[in-house]
């Protein structure tokens, strides 16, 4: 990421994403690494794009960049029986989902992915959104072994996972949870001993803590969520180390949401002024470089491969990426 | 030369009134995505102007609805509209949250930041108007059965009528219209929410009309069931609660009642004539499947009637009949029709459905149709 400057046609950006934002509904895509999964659009690294069969009513929540010039994909589908049950999609064909499913509905799967080689999947699991339970199974290379249940159904709500594998080689799963009062940003690891309790990232309060993104850094990992703050949503970010999350703190304005990983790039919206941003954050979670492309589209936007410009890949549009203070 | 003195007389007069402002604030159903083109001014908010005037309301409508907005955008942006409309606006119409269900913000969060909103309007001095939000399409990207809409408005419905706060209910009216979709929406690919076509927008605006005027067209309407639907493993001894809504003139209280798998239950009803929470305590252990229905009526006249069912359990060690995919504990038509639908698909075809390849095979074909056929007539 480097050659940044300021660049006139930003406000022409501006002016046709006004306009696009107010007649476009498109959903927000997935993106890793190489890949953008938008709609059943699979682009892939050097142009290339298929059109994946995505079952009926498909809620597709994971994707990731496996060796080999391979992916994976996954999310959940309504039966006919009521049931909501997990699917997944590689570039192979079809692959089993883990078997024992206890309850009417999962969904929100993410992947654990170790240097392109699948490792395992969380995903939620329960009688309805009020009641699901976090599970999680690992995937031997060929079948996956018997699911686990990490975090019971608690008072409300569990919802949002995100995951990454750590250098150590293990896992960490972050989510977002009801404790009664509001929804706080929880955790969980597992190493070879199995998965931890879960835990709260941070002390109780009672605002809503909502959205985590999670990305390996270093040795550890980067924890980015929205907060409210009393007036709008907050990014805030943490690190992990040493078993533990350490030097919490805003990392963006009030009115800052929605973040995602890209790497050590964190994507997130602002308010004001109305725009996408892009953080460059160290392995520390210091910043390195902010910058941002002014936009009122609402829709999430995926980073262009040379990393200069954002692009929403359900419209035409695009926008170059200036950098700000 | 009456008819031109009559209106003179009835313009004269409305305009005489002091002129309500109604901020309409909300995403692109307010805004009026896929609304008719040639109008130049979208969404419900134009009509509702119109309905208001022509009914002797001197209103003035304004849309700030952004298409794509949730409410944490939504959250971060009330502020500048109120300032803008500080002079002209006394009431807020807030219908905002489908889009969270995409996003992955949960409902309680979706609930706090609507509440956040209203409050803020309130400190204002102006007038809150709650919105349930529409239906999502059955081909909707999340949340095509509408669980989380449905639980999102049941939430909407409780947080208005805690706070005491006016309800428009266009989820309740929309969901009541025969074949609602291909009548009233937008049946493109790329809508992946569900939106109103211009009837369906003429709909919307007659919903906050009479909202706004206080006429009473909607029944009472539930708010949080327990057990949810579609829930499994049900202890058989718990109670059923059902709690019921009205926002207009009021609940027949005598004339509420749940059903059990199509029968009348004594209930124990705790409450008013806006809110009732019916619980009904089993004298014997549930079994199987097991449908809650709700009857009920209105205070209004004519009377507002619902009578369905709102929610369909399994209670804990009911086995399912192999076959019966819609599990309503029995194998019959409908289910030989769902299956029939996905007859000859393999695993990874989006017609595809492991609730019809009873065999576990990863094709749905003659074994499959074999084991339904054993099962045919059977109930659970």
């Amino acid at each position: 990421m480097s050659g940044w400057f300021l660049r006139p046609q930003g406000i022409v950006c501006l002016l046709v994403s006004l306009f696009a934002g107010m007649v476009q509904a498109q959903t927000d895509p997935l993106q890793s690494g190489g890949l953008v999964l938008s709609g059943n659009r699979l682009e892939m690294p050097g142009g290339r794009a298929v059109r994946l069969e995505l079952p009926q009513q498909a809620e597709v929540s994971a994707l990731a960049e496996l060796d080999r010039g391979g992916w994976i994909a996954a999310g959940s589908t309504p039966n006919e029986d009521g049931r909501r049950t997990l699917f997944l999609l590689s570039a192979e064909g079809a692959v089993a989902a883990p078997a024992g499913q206890e309850a009417a509905q999962r969904r929100g799967p993410v992947f654990f992915v170790e240097d392109g080689v699948l490792q395992g999947m969380a995903w939620l699991e329960g009688n309805d959104d009020r009641s699901l339970a976090v599970r999680a199974a690992e995937w031997n290379g060929h079948a996956w072994k018997a699911a686990e249940a990490l975090s019971r159904p608690g008072p409300g709500s569990q919802i949002g996972l995100a995951g990454a594998v750590l250098a150590d080689g293990s896992w960490l799963l972050a989510w977002s949870a009801y404790d009664g009062e509001d929804h706080e940003i929880v955790w969980a690891r597992h190493t070879a001993q199995g998965w931890s309790k879960a835990r709260p990232v941070s002390k109780g309060n009672s605002v809503p803590d909502i959205t985590p993104a999670l990305t390996a850094a270093g040795n550890g990992a980067l924890l980015a969520w929205s907060r409210y703050d009393g007036e709008s949503y907050r990014l805030q970010l943490a690190r992990f180390e040493a078993g533990g999350w350490k030097d919490e703190r805003p990392i963006a304005p009030s009115g800052s949401f929605h973040p995602s990983f890209q790497g050590l790039l964190l994507l997130h919206q602002s308010a004001q002024p109305s725009s996408w941003s892009v953080v460059e954050l160290s392995p520390s979670g210091k910043v390195l470089r902010r910058s941002a492309a002014l936009s009122a589209l609402m829709e999430r936007p995926v980073l262009s491969e040379d990393g200069f410009r954002l692009r929403w890949p359900g419209s035409k549009w695009e926008s170059p990426l200036e950098r700000v203070p | 030369m009456r008819r031109p003195l009559f209106l003179l007389a009835f313009l004269v007069a409305v305009s005489a009134q002091a002129q309500t402002g109604y901020i309409a604030f909300g995403d692109s159903i307010t805004a009026g995505v896929y609304d008719d083109d040639l109008r130049t001014e979208k969404g419900y908010p134009p009509r509702l102007e119109a309905l208001l005037l022509s009914a002797g309301i001197n209103a003035a409508v304004d849309n700030y609805g952004i298409g794509g907005e949730d409410t944490t955008q939504g959250l971060a942006r009330i502020n500048a509209v109120l300032a803008e409309a500080a002079i002209s606006g006394d009431v807020l119409i807030l219908m905002e949250g489908t889009n969270d269900i995409s996003r992955g913000i949960p409902v309680e969060a979706t609930r706090f930041n609507l509440n956040q909103m209203a409050e803020r309007a309130e400190s204002r001095g102006l007038t809150v108007i709650h919105a349930t939000t529409i239906p999502r399409l059955p081909d909707a990207k999340f949340d095509s059965e509408n669980v989380t809409n449905t639980w999102l408005n049941q939430n909407i419905r409780d947080m208005a009528g805690r706070r005491g706060r006016k309800l428009a209910d266009p989820y309740e009216v929309f969901s009541t219209i025969p074949d609602v979709f291909n009548r009233y929406y937008y049946l493109g690919k790329d809508d992946p929410v569900g939106h109103p076509i211009a009837a369906g927008y003429d709909i919307l605006a007659q919903v906050f009309s009479d909202a706004i005027r206080s006429v009473d067209k909607v029944p009472p309407v539930t708010g949080l069931v327990a057990p949810a639907h579609g829930a499994k493993e049900v202890p058989a001894s718990g109670p059923i609660t059902v709690e019921v809504w009205d926002f207009g003139t009021g609940i027949d209280l005598a004339a509420t009642t749940l059903k059990i798998n199509g029968v009348a239950v004594p209930v124990t009803p705790t409450g008013d004539t806006k809110k009732v929470v019916l619980t009904y305590q089993p004298p014997a252990p549930l079994v199987g499947i097991v449908a809650v229905g709700l009857s009920s009526r209105d205070l209004a006249t004519p009377a507002n009637t619902v009578d369905r069912e709102v929610g369909r359990f399994a209670v804990v060690g009911t086995r399912i009949l192999t076959g019966d995919i819609d599990q309503d504990g029995r194998v019959d038509g409908a289910d030989l029709l769902r299956f029939a639908r996905r007859f000859g698909s393999r695993l990874g075809e989006t017609l595809y459905s492991p609730s019809a390849d009873f065999n576990t095979d990863g094709i749905v074909d003659g074994q499959d149709l074999a084991v339904l056929a054993s099962n045919f007539g059977k109930s659970s």
